[in-house]
């Protein structure tokens, strides 16, 4: 008996290439869901971790903000506090006597005002252990911080994603038998593993929002209210949001290579 | 979905279009350290499209790891496997996934349905791998869970559901994309000896009515009431290849044949 031509070249590829590869978004999506929903216990630490991690990024940012916001207060006080002084000597018997007589009083008061708020943020901030200038400098250990704060939720979402893959060792090699490609199995754990940083980036912004804001209030008194950094807010909320997915899928990268990467016979033996 | 008329191929003489399934001395040397297993020694086998094939055999000869081979889940050390007249050995894991997904249903032993889905959304999985639209994946799993007679319970997760009725939902997504041949290893051994034989039985009347091919490896001797054929092996080799009616008269060996070894 001859031996059969291989014929895999042609027709083969040529279907292959009409298949407009895979799963669909909305597909992966509701697996990472149901996934995410059987394992809730597990996904809800994961999270926890997320929301901890971004809410101390968010609470640094703002509260960093606001006390850079007073501090610039101060100088720009004093600054106006200076050169109104200087005005008052110059603008003097130019314009109308009473007009200039008006102003002046108008100017004293708020100068006072002025003086008093510029003192009264200066001994707030000493009283915060800081000054002026170091606020206005910026500290590098905060970045440090929050650098490290990050790496460890990494790590941790690292940790959770690989557990998550060995436990699935069988669901994983089931998916591939049923034709599921690699990079299917990539965007599974992927999409699961963002959508947890999402949740967790979201509730961490919001924590660390009310958690900044009741302290700006506790150390700068109406000062924290009335330097709230409003054109940095949606800055520090979308850069959290981003940090948030984006160290998740940085944490599921490494998991999700060695799920993609099983052979599915190996799958299938591991008994439950 | 006719796998022959959608992969044309040279037409030679010496090739019978209706094998869906040729081996060509394959052997799998599993290598643990330094030692050597000899899991096949040279099998070759042709399997005829539709056909219901048993595979019978002692523990350890070999059986599971030429399923493996067959299904495009493992490659073997040497040797050639044709499925539909495709060299599976010589595709990447792209092309193997286009294969599992379009040309070969699987049922395991532990049924292995995903138990974070519900019986539909199990069935409907290898369709949507396949890109079938999804309503009509819908229409389509709803209709094979019928068939396999749990319709009603399309809903359920597998957690709720009896060995036996996993079994047939496992068999609905088994045929999910219209397979050419169904590889089903030991498909009855968690069962109870009833809901095996329901189970086979619902095996043959679907495979039969699709035209597809079942390979199926057992230790079940209900599955030998109902094959075509049956390929025993022993140490990783073919010992005989016997067709149903000729089984019937050495009935009183096969106990033998297989305690034997
Ligand atoms: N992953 C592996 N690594 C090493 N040896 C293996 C591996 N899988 C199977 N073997 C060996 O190959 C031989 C055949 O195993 P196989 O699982 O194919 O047997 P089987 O016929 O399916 O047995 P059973 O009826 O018990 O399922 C056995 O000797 C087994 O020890
Ligand atoms: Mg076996």
């Amino acid at each position: 008996m001859n031996e059969p031509v291989p014929l895999n070249s042609g027709p083969l590829l040529q279907q292959l290439q009409d298949d407009t590869s895979g799963l669909s978004n909305r597909m992966l999506l509701s697996l990472a869901m149901a996934g995410l929903r059987v394992r809730l216990l597990r996904s809800a630490v994961t999270i926890l971790s997320v929301v901890l991690a971004i809410a101390f990024l968010t609470y640094m940012g703002i509260a960093g903000s606001i006390e850079r916001n007073v501090a610039s207060s101060v100088v720009e006080l004093e600054r106006t506090f200076a050169s109104n002084s200087d005005g008052d000597r110059n603008t003097s018997g130019t314009s109308s006597v009473t007009g200039a007589l008006n102003d002046a009083r108008v100017k004293h008061l708020n100068h006072e005002q002025a003086q008093d708020d510029a003192n009264r943020m200066r001994f707030l901030l000493r009283r915060n252990g800081t000054s002026v200038e170091t606020a206005l400098s910026g500290s590098s250990t905060n970045t440090w911080l929050i650098t490290m704060a990050l790496l460890t939720c990494t790590v941790g979402v690292w940790n959770a994603m690989l557990m998550s893959v060995t436990e699935r060792f069988r669901e994983i090699g089931t998916m591939k038998c049923l034709g599921a490609v690699d990079s299917m199995v990539i965007k599974l754990f992927l999409f699961e593993s963002a959508f947890q940083g999402l949740v967790g980036a979201i509730a961490g912004v919001i924590l660390g929002l009310v958690v900044a804001l009741t302290a700006a209030v506790l150390q700068f008194e109406r000062f924290g209210w009335t330097r709230f950094p409003v054109d940095q807010l949606g800055k520090v909320v979308c850069m959290a949001l981003i940090v948030g997915a984006l160290l998740a899928v940085i944490g599921a990268a490494y998991p999700a290579f060695i799920a993609a990467r099983m052979k599915p016979v190996d799958a299938l033996r591991t008994e439950e | 979905m006719e796998q022959s008329t959608s992969l044309p191929m040279n037409p030679s003489p010496t090739i019978q279009r209706d094998y869906v399934v040729r081996t060509l001395g394959i052997t799998r040397i599993y290598h643990m350290g330094s030692e050597k297993t000899h899991a096949l020694r040279g099998v070759d086998l042709d399997i005829f499209r539709g056909e219901y094939m048993a595979i019978m055999g002692p523990s350890g000869s070999g059986k599971s790891t030429l399923f493996n081979i067959v299904g495009g889940l493992d490659k073997p050390t040497e040797g050639m496997v044709f499925v539909d007249e495709v060299d599976i050995a010589a595709l990447d894991s792209y092309e193997l996934a286009w294969l599992r997904c379009r040309k070969i249903g699987y049922i395991f032993q532990a049924y292995n349905l995903l138990p974070m889905l519900t019986a539909i959304e199990n069935v409907t999985m290898p369709m949507t791998f396949a890109n079938v639209d999804a309503d009509d994946a819908r229409d389509r799993a709803y209709d094979l869970l019928q068939k396999v007679g749990i319709g009603h319970r399309w809903s359920h997760r597998p957690g709720r559901m009896s060995g036996g009725q996993q079994q047939r939902v496992a068999i609905a997504r088994a045929l999910a994309n219209n397979p050419a041949i169904v590889l089903a290893d030991e498909p009855t051994a968690n069962l109870d000896l009833h809901t095996g034989a329901d189970i086979i039985a619902m095996l043959k009347e679907l495979t039969q009515a699709a035209g597809v091919t079942v390979i199926s490896a057992t230790h079940d001797h209900k599955m030998l009431d109902i094959c075509d054929r049956v390929v025993w092996i022993r140490d990783g080799q073919i010992d005989r290849v016997q067709r149903r009616e000729d089984l019937d008269i050495h009935v009183g060996q096969i106990e033998e044949a297989e305690t034997s070894h």
